[in-house]
């Protein structure tokens, strides 16, 4: 009893494998021939060869695709970029917080300096040189 | 893999195996070309490269290799970096000004006296200050050095109410720095000063680093008091220290320009615009008041400052404040441009714009600056660089004639030079080109 199944074509593709069969029981089977066996693993050891080397030809754009991808990172990361200016902050809405009218050592109160000259400028820029930061008062004799 | 034998190898550094593998890369891409010729190919030219068999093969040996050999010659190079990374200066002169001594009264003109050459100076005064500004002068030098971007943390958004403490703390430093070099030159030591002064360019650039207007002109007018005091002494400096001069001076970076600084000024009008957009109720009125005292007549309280901020109020409308920010940051952009034109266009141009200004409402009137003595200032300096550069050029062989041929940079006019009896010279621009203000550098104590 065959076996039935749902697909005609399985059953089509079994006879003509079943007539291949027949067919090359017929045939007696030739002498070793060296020469081709030779000729033979020849032609598969090229395929294979091939197939690297088609392996390899990809493989190179990649490596190099991802060579430069991890250079150009690494340069990215480590560049000295310089700091963000905050000019685009700047341009963001948002409520200042008020201090007195020009406040010490300001732009403000340093342009307005420079409108008065440059001795004023050079006046105020002493003065501030002086007086912000004051140096701390020598330490008495004997306490180191 | 091909590089283990040199990586195995202790004695071998992975900079060296990199090196090692890439040439063994070229040693075998040289044989893969040999058996080219031999099948009778090109010799010659990319052809014999690529239609080597081996090209594949070589391609990525070659940029595997190649990668290796950057990324192992980088590791070595930055392995002391990654360690003792480099420091941001801004803060390395911040420690620098704590430790500076008390520079008031007679020591703060003993500064003044020696950056300007007023006057011979008190040999042991000098020596007194600098020994008290030892650790500063090390902390600033250090500064000065680092490879680091210069941060000062500045928050532009402040806009003018932004503070700059760093200014005349880098400045003081500068000059304590100067008078370190001239007193090493007058000791004779001429190649230890000028590490000093070229130390102090870098410093002068730190200072003008956040391209704020006020920041450049501190930049020029430090670089200026280096110029004025390498000017003293290059006469009695030989040709090697010259030139070791002027090659330090190409490896420094640029200085900051002020064309960039205008550039930055907008940051006054974005304040301005924040303030009239803020819902806070006394912004307005601080803005105004802010405003008014840029004019002389309202630091004082009275009926002539509360005139001013009235007037402020009613131009300050809400329908009116669009177009006059518009107008500001049009005279900005205007200012920018001419920043970047020869002198006499740039002169012309600004002085257009200072008129208009003048002529224009109180808004306009009181936020924004004359540029005019800052447009001077960027010509000025430039004259001054060149100077120094016609100075080490040729030292006490400067004549007439060589000076001649170094222009200044205001109309490009020759620049004079003037010899005195004392024998020292004087380096001269041809002519006063803005409010009688002469352009020179005394050569020469």
């Amino acid at each position: 009893m065959s076996i039935s199944t749902h697909n005609p074509e399985d059953n089509e593709a079994a006879g003509i494998s079943e007539a291949l069969r027949r067919d090359a029981r017929r045939i007696g089977e030739a002498p070793f021939d060296m020469a081709l066996q030779r000729e033979t693993m020849a032609r598969v050891r090229a395929l294979k060869d091939a197939g690297r080397a088609r392996f390899r030809f990809g493989f190179a754009p990649a490596l190099a695709a991802a060579s430069v991808a991890v250079v150009a990172a690494a340069l990215f990361i480590s560049f000295p970029f310089k700091p963000v200016t905050h000019r685009e902050a700047a341009l963001v809405a948002e409520v200042v917080p008020l201090r007195e009218v020009a406040p010490r050592a300001s732009v403000w109160f340093y342009e307005r300096a420079l409108a008065e000259g440059d001795a004023a400028f050079s006046a105020a820029l002493d003065r501030d040189a002086q007086t912000l930061l004051p140096a701390t008062a020598k330490l008495p004799e004997g306490l180191l | 893999m091909r590089f283990r034998p040199f990586r195995a190898d202790p004695r071998v550094s992975p900079a060296q195996g990199a090196a090692l593998g890439y040439q063994i890369s070229r040693l075998r891409r040289y044989r893969a070309e040999s058996e080219i010729e031999a099948q009778g190919l090109p010799s010659r030219g990319a052809f014999r490269f690529f239609a080597s068999p081996h090209y594949p093969y070589m391609k990525s040996k070659y940029i595997v290799s190649t990668t290796i050999a950057i990324f192992a010659l980088t590791s070595c190079l930055s392995a002391e970096e990654v360690k003792y990374p480099p420091i941001n200066p801004a803060l390395t002169y911040w420690q620098a000004a704590a430790l500076m001594p008390d520079l008031k009264g007679e020591k703060a003109e003993l500064l003044n006296d020696a950056i300007f050459g007023k006057k011979p100076l008190d040999d042991a005064k000098v020596r007194e200050l600098l020994t008290e500004s030892e650790d500063s002068l090390r902390l600033f030098a250090k500064a000065a050095a680092s490879s680091a971007p210069c941060d000062w943390g500045l928050d532009l958004k402040e806009g003018p109410e932004l503070g700059l403490p760093h200014i005349s703390k880098i400045r003081e430093l500068s000059r304590l720095a100067v008078l370190k070099a001239d007193a090493l030159f007058a000791e004779d030591k001429a190649s230890e000063g000028i590490d000093w002064l070229l130390l102090t360019h870098r410093a002068a650039r730190h200072a003008g680093a956040s391209d704020l207007l006020i920041a450049v002109l501190v930049q020029d007018s430090i670089e200026g008091a280096i110029i004025y005091s390498a000017g003293l002494h290059c006469l009695g400096w030989n040709d090697a220290v010259r030139k070791m001069y002027a090659d330090g001076l190409k490896t420094l970076p640029p200085p900051h320009s002020l064309g960039d600084a205008v550039r930055n000024e907008t940051i006054f009008i974005d304040w301005i615009e924040r303030l009239l957009q803020s819902t806070e109720p006394d912004a307005r009125r601080k803005l105004h008041e802010m405003l008014v005292s840029a004019n002389p007549r309202g630091n004082e309280p009275g009926p002539e400052r509360e005139a001013e901020i009235k007037l402020l109020e009613e131009q300050f409308t809400s329908g009116n404040s669009p177009k006059l920010i518009a107008e500001l940051r049009n005279l900005n952009l205007r200012t920018q441009a001419a920043m970047g034109m020869p002198w006499k266009e740039s002169r012309l141009a600004l002085e257009g714009i200072d008129k208009e200004t003048q002529e224009g409402n109180n808004v306009l009137k009181m936020s924004y600056p004359s540029f005019e003595s800052v447009n001077f200032k960027r010509f000025q300096i430039a004259t001054l660089r060149t100077m120094l550069d016609a100075a080490l050029q040729y030292g006490p062989k400067l004549d007439e004639a060589t000076a001649a041929g170094f222009k200044d940079a205001f109309d490009g006019e020759p620049l004079v030079l003037r010899k005195g009896e004392d024998g020292s010279m004087t380096l001269k621009a041809a002519r006063q080109y803005w409010k009688g203000k002469d352009i020179e550098l005394k050569l020469g104590k």
